[in-house]
């Protein structure tokens, strides 16, 4: 048995998943248990919503990539994959991503699309952002400067007195080629195509992940607008629209049902002692080093030390 | 597509009925398309243009929709699977949508390299509208639109058989390349489409006789609308407001290497502002089709 860790939860499988970051503990409760195996035709409950990949209700879901894997995925306990395809890597991607998500959302838990450094304050800044805004790009420009990984992509936050807090994904950062040229922190064996044939590379931090969840000083929302770089604070009110905006599988909602749990969890996290940010920076422009100088001395200078 | 469909193992899915809803807005680069989306917007729209929240249902080459549609990161597709994805993704938003869609694509029609069938799904296509305008002309607006000089626009663009667009994969892009070619074989491509309507309309005619062009355009794809909307919306869609738009607003499909979108629109630009050799030039790349739309000149 393999024992990893992924959003805070414990993940237990019966293979190797080697993006994941290895547990030790000895919690066995609200476990994810993997397995290769059959995936079923159709699914046991009521179909609420059909897609060309996707066939889920609240409970089930199965997630159909031709020809590289099926995932049925139920309760947010249980995941069953049925490789087609003998490229294994890409059936675990499509598990990083997509099947992840998708136990979350049957655990009643909305994960992110954020990307976060860890900041000296031992907090953490996270970067939400549409696909392609700059998530990654700008956590890797940090790094360059110092500051550590947390986590890509995605993450799981959650409010206790007041404080948020995040959870990180796993230990693989996804980035283009340009963004890699520019990068001194990963050396050439810690990167990797994510998929063959595909446009994106892998960098694996595993040394440098965060077990612990951690308090979150500051979300930054990025967009690419405007001519020159700029940077403003930003009231809840706002970031509630864009958080809302933000959350990893929007589409995923309605057809599982978990409207209310989107308003509670944008709701507590708008309501806790989170900064919010507006960071914009020109589109197309190769402005990602000035974007992370900016964001270091107006932001993190002010809530990260 | 059927068969990719009963492929998937889902029996719901394969019993989706394909619905021929989609209709191609297709053009070469800076030849009338956002004019006529913007149109279209106003008609369903009551008379309001906003240029940043165009009612039309998206663009052929773009990552979100194929990633909203498929709940998969467009990015870390295969290269050898992005068309037969594309095609699925539209077949499926046009089979459960209960009206006609309209997709704006650039991409020269053709075959795919990887399956050797059609670029876009035909399965679900309704028809296209081919926005055509004079090359000499699409020069000046494409020079200020790429940031380019009119020569390298001649040389790198329209002179290239294998010109493309959004293809440099080392930057995040939003869109997937778009193989574009030469003006004239842009043309060519889509008048050889024989698996579905294709009415071409020219842009000086949209420009010089706006009522009846729109309503015919409108008349040959079905489009209800009485003469009242028509007018409505061709006024709210003039290229002044839309410009002015811009300039209030901005404009977030203007690419980074464009002072503006909206440049001038005219008809005609290229007789003060192309030199002898960059006309002869374009004329001799592109004359077939500048003789069969008649922007042939002696």
């Amino acid at each position: 048995m393999f024992k990893y860790l992924a959003f805070g939860m414990q993940i237990h499988s019966g293979f190797e998943i080697s993006g994941l970051y290895p547990s030790t503990s000895l919690e066995s409760g609200n476990t994810v248990h993997v397995e290769l195996g059959k995936v079923p035709e159709s699914l046991i409950n009521e179909v609420l919503e059909v897609k060309p990949f996707s066939t889920y209700n609240e409970n089930e879901f199965i997630f159909n990539i031709p020809e590289t894997a099926k995932y049925y995925i139920t309760n947010g306990t249980k995941v069953v994959i049925e490789p087609l395809t003998d490229n294994f890597e890409e059936v675990l991607f499509y598990f990083y991503t997509g099947v992840l998500a998708t136990v979350l959302f049957q655990k009643n838990i909305l994960p992110l699309h954020v990307s976060g450094i860890k900041l000296k304050n031992n907090t953490v800044m996270l970067f939400a952002g549409h696909q392609r805004a700059g998530k990654s790009s700008t956590s890797i420009m940090l790094q360059n400067m110092g500051y550590l990984p947390f986590t890509d992509d995605t993450a799981v936050l959650d409010v206790e007195n007041g404080i948020c807090y995040a959870h990180a994904s796993y230990p693989i950062i996804r980035a283009m080629e340009k963004t890699l040229e520019r990068q001194q922190v990963y050396s050439e064996d810690k990167i990797k195509p994510v998929i063959g044939e595909g446009f994106k590379y892998g960098i694996n931090f595993h040394e440098k992940f965060t077990e612990q969840k951690l308090p979150v000083s500051g979300i930054v929302f990025i967009s690419e607008e405007g001519d020159e770089v700029t940077v403003s604070t930003m009231k809840a009110a706002e970031a509630i629209k864009l958080l809302k905006f933000n959350i990893y599988r929007k589409q995923w909602v309605s057809g599982m049902k978990k409207e209310m749990l989107q308003f509670k969890t944008i709701s507590s996290i708008a309501q806790s002692q989170v900064h919010f940010f507006s960071a914009k920076r020109p589109w197309e422009a190769d402005s990602f080093e000035t974007f992370a100088q900016a964001i270091e001395e107006q932001i993190i200078s002010q809530i990260g030390n | 597509m059927k068969r990719l469909l009963k492929r998937l193992r889902n029996k719901s899915l394969a019993k989706l009925e394909i619905k021929k809803n989609i209709i191609w807005l297709a053009s070469y680069p800076k030849s009338g398309n956002t004019w006529f989306r913007s149109f279209i917007t106003a008609l369903k729209n009551r008379g309001e243009v906003n240029i940043n929240d165009l009612k039309t249902e998206g663009i052929f080459s773009s990552k979100i929709s194929l990633e909203d549609n498929l709940d998969v990161d467009a990015d870390d597709v295969r290269s050898t699977q992005i068309d037969i994805f594309k095609r699925l993704a539209l077949t499926y938003q046009s089979s459960i949508s209960e009206e006609k869609n309209f997709f704006k694509i650039h991409d020269l029609y053709s075959l795919s390299e990887f399956d050797n069938k059609p670029i876009v799904p035909i399965e679900s296509t309704f028809a296209a509208i081919y926005f055509v305008r004079n090359p000499l002309d699409v020069s000046i607006s494409m020079a200020n639109h790429n940031g380019q000089s009119i020569d390298q626009v001649i040389e790198k663009v329209m002179g290239n058989p294998l010109a493309s667009i959004s293809k440099n994969s080392k930057f995040l892009q939003h869109q997937f390349p778009q193989w574009i070619g030469t003006w004239n074989n842009h043309v060519v491509s889509w008048k050889q489409v024989d698996s579905f309507p294709v009415y071409f309309v020219r842009y000086e005619d949209m420009k010089q006789s706006p009522k009846e062009t729109f309503t015919d355009i409108l008349h040959n794809i079905g489009y209800e609308a009485s003469e009242l909307e028509i007018n409505r919306a061709l006024e709210a869609a003039k290229f002044e407001n839309l410009k002015q738009q811009e300039q209030e607003f901005g404009f977030r499909e203007r690419p980074g290497s464009s002072k503006s979108f909206f440049n001038k629109g005219e008809m005609g630009q290229w007789k003060e502002q192309l030199t002898k050799s960059q006309i002869d030039k374009i004329k001799q790349i592109n004359e077939p089709m500048m003789r069969e739309f008649g922007y042939w000149e002696d």
